[in-house]
């Protein structure tokens, strides 16, 4: 299904985070939002990804509208949807394993399935070694592997990258665009990036800048 | 001269959203848990037993034995002047039971479970775990306020009730040494004059607190804002807020409890 966004402005306060922002991410495609730090694109995944509820505008799942979802639909809706956070949000209390098999067990899938699905979500991203291991114990790059590990466990349609490359030296920023573009293969891929990015950037590149794209 | 006008007004009209909010924010998380409870996350609820109650056992002890000791030496001087040493037991168990354990307990657990849930929560939200939780579509009140708030209003009512009879056992002992009143004689006064209501009221007490700990400071933990410094103003706003709560429920609590359990 595709992703749309219509006209959708996001408020903090004084300040406009979106203006107005109309886009539409095509299902299956790879785009990469680019621009300065401020200028509205984690807004924009947030609002994508139904974490922000936009003050106008429409953000359109196929033909369901998200933001006009109540919660516990809109939670729901969001199952389709997987997010690679800026700052990882793992959790130091629980192993690798027990990060990425969380959505799972909280939804209620039998342990014995989800832990075959984590091994099989940490094979892929090469973790299996690490997956007893506390996120406190891991490098940048384990911690982002483990934070994709868990975003594309419940299979989603679309994935968010948010910044996946904030503090990671150059070899581990290839390794993990490398991996992004596996694991999202047949998969619509959304990322915010400061600067336009050559491996990421198949599908279109979007410029935002104060809030619009340019 | 407009602005002196205004002012009061603005200050009032400050203080009253400040409070609203504040009240607002207390609701939510009461409710949510309310809401959780019967989900309530097993795993991580005995993880915030076993951290909020367990590790905390060494310290309560402390204080029971202080409080027990401090209570017995205060009220063996009147006991003593009016010879009355047969009456320290019903003065000293009373005292611990209906007032210094539940609210020492309480001030010191504000310190304790309160600094430290309003400042690991703080930290989830300024480091992102919270909305991560929200981008993987689960709940995060389900998954981490809701155990804390239990666990923490469960394990200030189990460490009231140690409390309360370490004090007392305490309490018997320091009478010993110091009114020479030996500890059978205190212990009968205290089982022929307290009545098991006063434990419960104790009990009652000590449970609220528990429960106003957890809601302030998580209601603290989940408002802050920025980096280290809004942690950091968040466990303090958490401790201040909370010993607050603690000594405005007990006195909106013992007249009420005096009278129904008497």
């Amino acid at each position: 299904m595709d992703l749309k966004l219509d006209s959708v402005s996001v408020r903090f306060g004084a300040l406009e985070a979106l203006r107005a922002v109309t886009a539409t991410f095509a299902a299956g495609t790879h785009t990469v939002i680019c621009g300065r730090a401020g200028c509205g694109k984690t807004t924009l995944l947030k609002a994508l990804a139904g974490l922000v509820h936009p003050d106008e505008g429409h953000v359109r799942w196929g033909d369901t509208d998200v933001a006009a979802l109540d919660r516990w639909a809109r939670r729901e809706a969001q199952g389709a949807f997987g997010m690679v956070f800026q700052t990882d949000a793992l959790f130091d209390s629980m192993t690798v394993r027990g990060n990425v098999m969380l959505p799972l067990l909280k939804r209620g899938v039998p342990e014995d399935e989800a832990t075959a699905r984590c091994d099989e979500a940490l094979k892929r991203v090469g973790l299996t070694a690490a997956a007893e291991k506390r996120p406190e114990h891991l490098s940048g790059g384990m911690r982002k592997r483990t934070g994709i590990a868990r975003a594309i466990i419940a299979k989603p349609e679309v994935l968010f990258a948010d910044d996946p490359f904030a503090g990671l030296d150059p070899d581990t920023e290839r390794s993990i665009a490398e991996l992004l573009l596996e694991v999202s293969e047949g998969r619509t891929l959304i990322s915010a990036l400061p600067d336009p990015y050559e491996p990421l950037s198949l599908g279109q590149t979007l410029v935002m800048s104060e809030g619009r794209f340019q | 001269m407009t602005l002196a006008l205004t002012l009061p007004l603005r200050v009032l009209g400050a203080a009253s959203l400040s409070a609203a909010r504040a009240t607002g924010a207390l609701a939510l998380v009461l409710g949510r848990t309310l809401w959780h409870l019967p989900r309530l996350d097993l795993k991580e609820t005995g993880r915030a037993l076993v951290l909020f109650g367990y590790r905390s056992l060494p310290l309560t002890l402390g204080i029971a034995v202080l409080t027990g000791m401090t209570v017995v030496f205060q009220a063996g001087v009147y006991a003593e002047k009016f010879g009355a040493r047969l009456y320290a037991g019903w003065a000293g168990a009373y005292a611990v039971l209906w007032e210094f354990g539940p609210i020492l307990l309480g001030q010191l657990m504000a310190a304790r479970i309160g600094a430290r849930n309003a400042a690991e929560l703080a930290l989830l939200k300024v480091n992102g775990q919270i909305e991560g939780l929200r981008g993987i579509s689960l709940d995060p009140f389900g998954l981490l306020v809701a155990p804390r708030v239990v666990a923490s209003a469960l394990a200030v009512s189990c460490l009231a009730s140690i409390t309360f009879l370490i004090a007392i056992v305490v309490e018997a002992v320091a009478a010993y040494f110091t009114l020479d009143l030996p500890p059978r004689v205190f212990l009968e006064a205290v089982s022929h004059m307290i009545r098991p209501t006063d434990f419960l009221a104790g009990l009652i007490k000590a449970t609220a607190f528990g429960v106003a700990i957890s809601i302030v400071s998580t209601a603290c933990g989940l408002s802050a804002s920025g980096g280290a410094r809004g942690v950091g103003r968040a466990a303090a706003q958490a401790v201040v807020a909370s010993a607050a709560a603690i000594f405005s429920l007990d006195f909106v609590l013992t007249a009420p409890l005096a009278r129904w359990l008497s």
